[in-house]
């Protein structure tokens, strides 16, 4: 079991390792694109998180 | 004059009499070995698309799955035909979109979550992944409550359906031949035909459906609920999963540069049937319905029982086979992008012995969100909901990953989109994540476009 859990450890961070560089040309138009995709899911996260305060109380 | 085929073309040789026909014989005798080279090269090329059909027709129909019928059938019976002129507009939409996959897939033969690892990194990779186990995940238990809701109405116990669709979709995938599984799929893809017929039974009026349905009006004015509609039948159009689900078919299927015209065929004929059965659900529920209330496809198919029972059976019948065929190509989208990543041998192709995980992925996802349905007193219309929200955390980042991705000259070469093509889908992506957005917040906040 333990042995098992080290192998898939081991494995995400070869992944991690393997795609630890974007391997797109990041140009202008692709570093705003994915900036304003962090900032929209920022935005829903707190909106969620938002909903789910109001839902507690 | 005699005629003989060397290849495809026909030679034509003077008969030995000498006789020379006359002008308009001449030009009959021409029609013959056109007409008959015309045949042949029609046939040849259906029969060359009938080998590269699939990804499309049945991502595109898969669409249509047991929340789609349920949006469909509530449309009609709220607005009549008054919309189906927007149902029309989305056969375009679906397939730009749809249409980006497949010269993905068939290019750089990677699926989609092995392309955003790639092109984004890490970071994105797995946002991407997670995200879409997750929206994959609650589709397929809203897969699994269509169908066992749909089964119940002719009296099957939901614990029958659940270990009957585990068991069916067990038998479809090992079979280790991608070819069989998507022959199996195409025959579920029409049967999702069964609306039409019904549509028919109706006595709907044709007068009536050109009227209201044909010219683009909003009915009653453009208020929150018709935008929570709009928005609920565009939300129901474009899903994440279809795009890691086409993008890895095609991949599977092992399709090339060279078939790209034919996928894009399939990919177009898909999106007009997938609007087509939308269209003839509205006409069967805004026909015998219009005017009731309508929560979920299956109640819509006891209505229609009551009024006409053979109407009411296809209704069930096709909300049945709609969860079915969704859970089909959901539950290979996930295990597909789990492959990819991993490094685990991930094709249809391969049998139970050869691509172990790929295999246990599949059933896992299958067997827990079947199992979801049978807890009594579980949350499914919470579920349902949380779909929604959960899948605009992960459409938005999809397309704009495979804009991004089909502009990246280095990998894409002659098939990077153009100008046109960037146009086109900017704004298609644009408005589909805005107003999929405002949907995923409507439904979190249902009282904020009333």
């Amino acid at each position: 079991m333990t042995r098992n859990f080290k192998q898939f450890v081991q494995k995400i961070r070869d992944i991690n390792q393997r795609y630890s560089e974007p391997n797109i040309d990041m140009s202008p138009a692709v570093r705003w694109s994915l900036m304003a995709l962090r900032f929209y899911l920022l935005f829903l996260v707190s909106l969620m998180v938002y909903k789910f305060i109001t839902l507690l109380k | 004059m005699q005629l003989s085929l060397i290849g495809d073309a026909w030679i034509t040789h003077n008969q030995p009499d000498g006789a020379k026909p006359g002008h308009q014989g001449h030009k009959s005798m021409q029609l013959i070995p056109r007409l008959y080279y015309k045949i042949r090269k029609w046939t040849k090329a259906i029969q060359l698309y009938l080998v590269i059909a699939g990804p499309g027709l049945v991502v595109m129909i898969a669409d249509n799955d047991a929340g789609g019928i349920t949006t469909y059938a509530s449309t009609g019976a709220k607005y009549g035909y008054h919309l189906i002129w927007f149902l029309l507009l989305l056969i375009p939409i679906a397939y730009y979109v749809q249409e980006m996959t497949v010269r993905l897939g068939a290019v750089t033969k990677r699926g989609h979550a092995e392309a955003i690892f790639d092109g984004f990194g890490a970071f994105w990779g797995w946002f991407s992944l997670i995200d879409l186990m997750i929206v994959d995940w609650l589709t397929l238990v809203t897969e699994f409550i269509g169908m066992t809701s749909a089964l119940s109405i002719f009296g099957i116990p939901p614990w029958a359906t659940v270990t009957g669709v585990v068991l069916l979709m067990g038998m479809i995938v090992m079979n280790g031949r991608y070819w069989t599984w998507e022959k199996i799929a195409m025959l579920f893809c029409v049967l999702n035909l069964i609306y039409i017929p019904g549509a028919f039974m109706v006595n709907a009026s044709v007068s009536d459906i050109l009227k209201d349905g044909f010219v683009p009006h909003f009915p009653g004015g453009f208020n929150g609920d018709l935008f929570f509609f709009l928005m609920a039948n565009i939300g129901t159009t474009i899903a994440p999963w279809m795009l890691f689900f086409q993008q890895s078919s095609v991949v599977d299927k092992g399709l090339q540069e060279k078939d790209i015209p034919w996928g894009r065929f399939d990919t177009l004929l898909g999106s007009a049937l997938t609007v087509l059965v939308a269209v003839f659900i509205i006409i069967v529920t805004g026909t015998v319905l219009h005017g009731i209330e309508i929560d979920s496809a299956s109640q819509a198919a006891e209505y229609l029982m009551k009024t006409n029972h053979l109407v009411g059976t296809f209704m069930a019948i096709g909300l049945f086979n709609a969860g079915l065929l969704g859970a089909i190509c959901i539950s290979l989208a996930t295990s597909w992008a789990f492959g990819e990543i991993f490094g685990w041998a991930h094709s249809l192709n391969q049998n139970i012995k050869e691509a172990p995980w790929f295999y246990t992925s599949y059933f896992l996802t299958l067997i827990t969100s079947g199992l979801v349905v049978l807890i009594p007193g579980a949350p499914l219309v919470l579920i349902t909901l949380f779909v929604q929200v959960i899948a605009v955390t992960l459409l938005p980042a999809a397309l704009v990953f495979l804009i991004l991705l089909l502009n990246d000259k280095k990998h894409m070469g002659d098939y990077c989109n153009t100008t046109w093509d960037n146009w086109i889908g900017g704004i298609i992506v644009l408005i589909i994540v805005l107003l999929s957005s405002l949907y995923g917040v409507s439904v979190m906040f249902p009282t904020l476009f009333q």
